[in-house]
């Protein structure tokens, strides 16, 4: 497993106004904004991403499922992009806090929450466009346990291929939830051409999906 | 304008000098009793209301929560009851399951609606909330969780409750959970939001 640790990217505030719930016509309050603004500071200040990855090649798809050495994965849309995909990039990606959590009133607290979400899409948005600028290939929309048409039992694949606790990631044997809860675990391809085959664009619950981000 | 006018417009604008310069005022020229009924409980409503029609967003509700909730810590009050009873609500994540921005929320809104909430926190076994439910002979416990994989202990979990404290209300909340699979699993209640969170409660505590 790789492990890179990187500062956060440049995030306007403007820019995570969606992610607290507003509507591109709608722009928060100043009382807000200026937490907004204060909260985004302090995070991108104080805390780092964590990413630890793998890229195999040998990998065998099928049209609804495809395989690992280690474990298979149900999926009919993943296998749909794997088919004209050279390496599949298993990857876990976590904020590393650099000082202890500020206490919050509920309102700072619903915001920072945000605010580290958005952050760590952006941040592994960035890591992973970055991955395979250095392959010279193209990446596909990422995966994750529990998202899409993938079981959140996938998460057995990220805890065979990578090493979670060398991360700093719990990830529960029973629900498979993961602490630090500001961690995203993943599956993506890279190939010599785009895969630009969307299920999101299909999906019924994508206004309430936080990986329906990767549509705009 | 009056006082009152004054700390509804300060919400409106979320403006946090004019809505403490009001809190101030009050307090040195009211009795702290009538606080609570002519400005704190409409200031609640009204912000309540403008949430659910949407002229205001999330964060805009948890801040005036917040500040109206400040004000009601400096007032000199005898406990605030609902029918003249304390009702106590314990409130916990399900094990399994460390999300607790919803649990929070809730938790909020029950103490600025007067009940005495005890917080068991995230991923809180099933043993935690059964004794806990004993120890505070509580009205309601409520257990919320954000994921699919943590059903079968939800179910296990109420099943306990329900078998050591019969008269006990169990209510349960986030995503992944609807009024059906709440009433499979063996909750009284399914509550959807922040809005539907206090007459449902108070619905359940009537019936």
């Amino acid at each position: 497993m790789y492990i890179v640790e990187s500062i956060l990217p440049e995030i306007e505030p403007a820019e995570t106004f969606k992610s607290l719930g507003y509507s591109k016509k709608d722009k928060p309050p100043s009382a807000v904004q200026e937490i907004i603004e204060s909260t985004l500071e302090r995070i991108l200040n104080n805390t780092r991403l964590l990413a630890g990855y793998d890229i195999i090649c040998d990998f065998e798809v099928e049209p609804k499922r495809l395989h690992t050495k280690h474990a298979s994965i149900e999926s009919t849309h993943m296998a749909k992009i794997a088919n004209s995909a050279q390496e599949m990039l298993i990857a876990l990606f976590t904020l590393k806090e650099l000082e202890d959590a500020k206490e919050n009133n509920i309102a700072q607290e619903f915001i920072e929450h945000g605010l580290k979400a958005y952050a760590l899409e952006r941040a592994q948005q960035r890591m992973m466009q970055e991955i395979a600028r250095q392959k010279n290939k193209y990446v596909s929309l990422p995966f994750s346990p529990g998202y899409c048409d993938w079981e959140l039992t996938g998460q057995e694949l990220i805890m065979q291929h990578l090493d979670p606790e060398a991360l700093g990631v719990h990830i529960h044997s029973q629900t498979y939830s993961m602490l630090p809860v500001y961690s995203i675990s993943c599956v993506s391809f890279l190939g010599y051409e785009k895969m630009e085959n969307n299920p999101c664009k299909y999906c019924n619950i994508k206004n309430t999906c936080n990986q329906s981000r990767y549509l705009s | 304008m009056s006082t009152n006018q004054n700390l509804l417009q300060a919400l409106n604008h979320l403006d946090k000098n004019l809505f403490f310069e009001e809190v101030e005022s009050l307090i040195r020229n009211e009795p702290h009793e009538d606080i609570v009924n002519a400005y704190f409980n409409p200031g609640l409503e009204h912000t309540k209301e403008r949430y659910e029609q949407n002229y205001i967003g999330l964060p805009e509700f948890l801040l005036s929560v917040q500040w109206l909730q400040e004000l009601l810590n400096k007032l000199d009050l005898k406990n605030r009851t609902q029918n003249n009873r304390q009702i106590k609500i314990i409130l916990g994540v399900i094990e399994g399951d460390p999300h607790d921005m919803g649990k929070n929320i809730v938790k909020k809104l029950y103490e600025c609606y007067g009940y005495q909430v005890i917080d068991l926190g995230k991923d809180v076994s099933q043993n935690k909330f059964v004794q806990s439910s004993q120890e505070h002979e509580a009205d309601i416990v409520g257990i919320s969780t954000m994921m699919s994989t943590t059903m079968e202990v939800l179910e296990k979990t109420i099943q306990r409750i329900r078998e050591s404290r019969p008269e006990c209300r169990i209510v349960t909340g986030g995503a992944f959970i609807n009024a059906a699979i709440a009433s499979n699993i063996g909750a009284d209640k399914y509550i959807e939001n922040a809005i539907n969170l206090i007459p449902e409660t108070e619905e359940l505590l009537t019936n």
